[in-house]
């Protein structure tokens, strides 16, 4: 996984490319470590929602990475 | 691994262990226990911390004036209800964080503007070969017609239906009223909210300007300095109006528009020059004089809506 291969500097590049509803869930449960219930409800979106948002950020944030490790 | 379900679930952390020890927060004996010994789960662990400091040094690079006014860490929580206001005005300065030190959504509307004052009375919209536009300002509201002084000095005659889009936006905090269902996008402020934007009334559903989370609620206490938040969960939040705070009405009537403000309207032209309009906008917080070229992705009533929603928020999304 190309996650585990990464600089935090890449990790932030990558972060960056993310579309916004992934970007705001992440700053949501990390910049303002809010717990999942308190995403939800900021959001006004069920916990799994939030979840499955989590998920598909961490999972496009490592395609991005992935791409980026095979164009070097 | 949540512990009141682990016997029925995978054996290994489940994603709210994994986020809530990435964010710092407080994880179960039992899921540190299984951490210690798991290498899955560790593998799992170092990859959310990774993107969790990925997230942290980004907010942090970002400018003072979009940090948190409330950091957690630094902090006991507070009893409710503030903690929940709290919540509430951190996550939006955070959400700012990432949306304004980040990047900035791309929209599909385009407001172009000028200062020439010999444009033509109407103009062509792009996007919409059947559209015209005529913007100016507004000289005086007839029933379901309006009169649009041009910047070329004619005067347009506006006609309007039941169906036409009508909306307004400028300083206009009289229109915050106590029970009027708003949506909120400002920055955190002393466990309140520093209103950037408030839109009374039902939103423009395809507009979101960058940078702010929508905070929705109904109006309590208004007054001309602000008014209380009444979340749909109950919790109160504290929000701070100013002149510079954008008031969007998107459902406005012809008689709430007011003469002397900047106006736009889209629609088609008839043979007597007169402006059949699809939609209307006044938006009292654009200059004088100036002049915007609307773009709209095609001829949709949703597109016109877009592009009206794009004007009357033009200040606040930086033009």
């Amino acid at each position: 996984m190309a996650l585990d291969r990464a600089a935090l500097a890449e990790v932030r590049g990558a972060i960056q490319e993310l579309v916004p509803a992934h970007r705001e869930v992440l700053g949501l449960a990390f910049g303002s470590r809010l717990s999942l219930p308190e995403v939800a409800d900021v959001l006004e979106i069920p916990v799994g929602t939030v979840k499955s948002r989590l998920a598909a950020a961490r999972t496009a944030l490592n395609r991005t990475l992935d791409e980026k490790g095979q164009n070097q | 691994m949540s512990t009141d379900s682990a016997d029925t679930r995978s054996p290994h952390l489940d994603l709210g262990d994994l986020i809530a020890g990435a964010a710092g927060q407080p994880v179960g004996e039992r899921a540190r226990e299984h951490l210690a010994g798991c290498e899955e789960c560790q593998l799992e662990a170092n990859r959310w911390n990774l993107v969790a400091e990925g997230v942290r040094g980004l907010a942090a690079a970002a400018p003072e004036a979009a940090q948190p006014a409330w950091s957690r860490p630094s902090r006991q929580p507070a009893p409710t209800p503030w903690r929940r206001a709290m919540l509430v005005a951190a996550s939006v300065a955070a959400a700012l964080v990432l949306l304004v030190g980040i990047g900035s959504l791309t929209g599909t509307v385009h407001v172009h503007f000028s200062g020439s004052s010999t444009e033509p009375v109407l103009t062509a919209v792009t996007g919409c070969s059947e559209l015209q536009q005529a913007d100016g300002t507004l000289e005086q509201v007839n029933g379901n017609s309006l009169v649009i002084q041009t910047a070329s000095g004619e005067p347009v005659t506006v006609t309007t239906t039941a169906s036409t889009f009508v909306s307004m936006s400028g300083a206009l905090l009289s229109d915050i009223t106590d029970g009027a269902s708003v949506v909120v996008r400002g920055h955190g402020s002393d466990g309140g909210i520093q209103a950037a934007i408030v839109t009374v009334g039902e939103p423009f559903s395809a507009v979101s300007p960058a940078g702010f989370v929508p905070v929705r609620g109904t109006v309590s206490d208004a007054s001309s300095t602000g008014f209380d938040l009444v979340t749909p969960t109950g919790t109160q939040v504290p929000v701070t109006t100013s002149a510079g705070t954008l008031v969007v009405v998107p459902h406005a009537s012809l008689a709430q528009l007011q003469p002397g403000t900047a106006i736009f309207a889209l629609g088609k032209a008839g043979p007597d020059g007169t402006l059949s309009a699809r939609a209307v906008a006044t938006v009292s917080q654009l200059p004088q004089g100036m002049h915007a070229s609307l773009s709209v992705k095609d001829c949709s009533s949703s597109s016109i809506i877009e592009a009206l929603g794009g004007i009357s928020a033009v200040r606040a999304s930086g033009g």
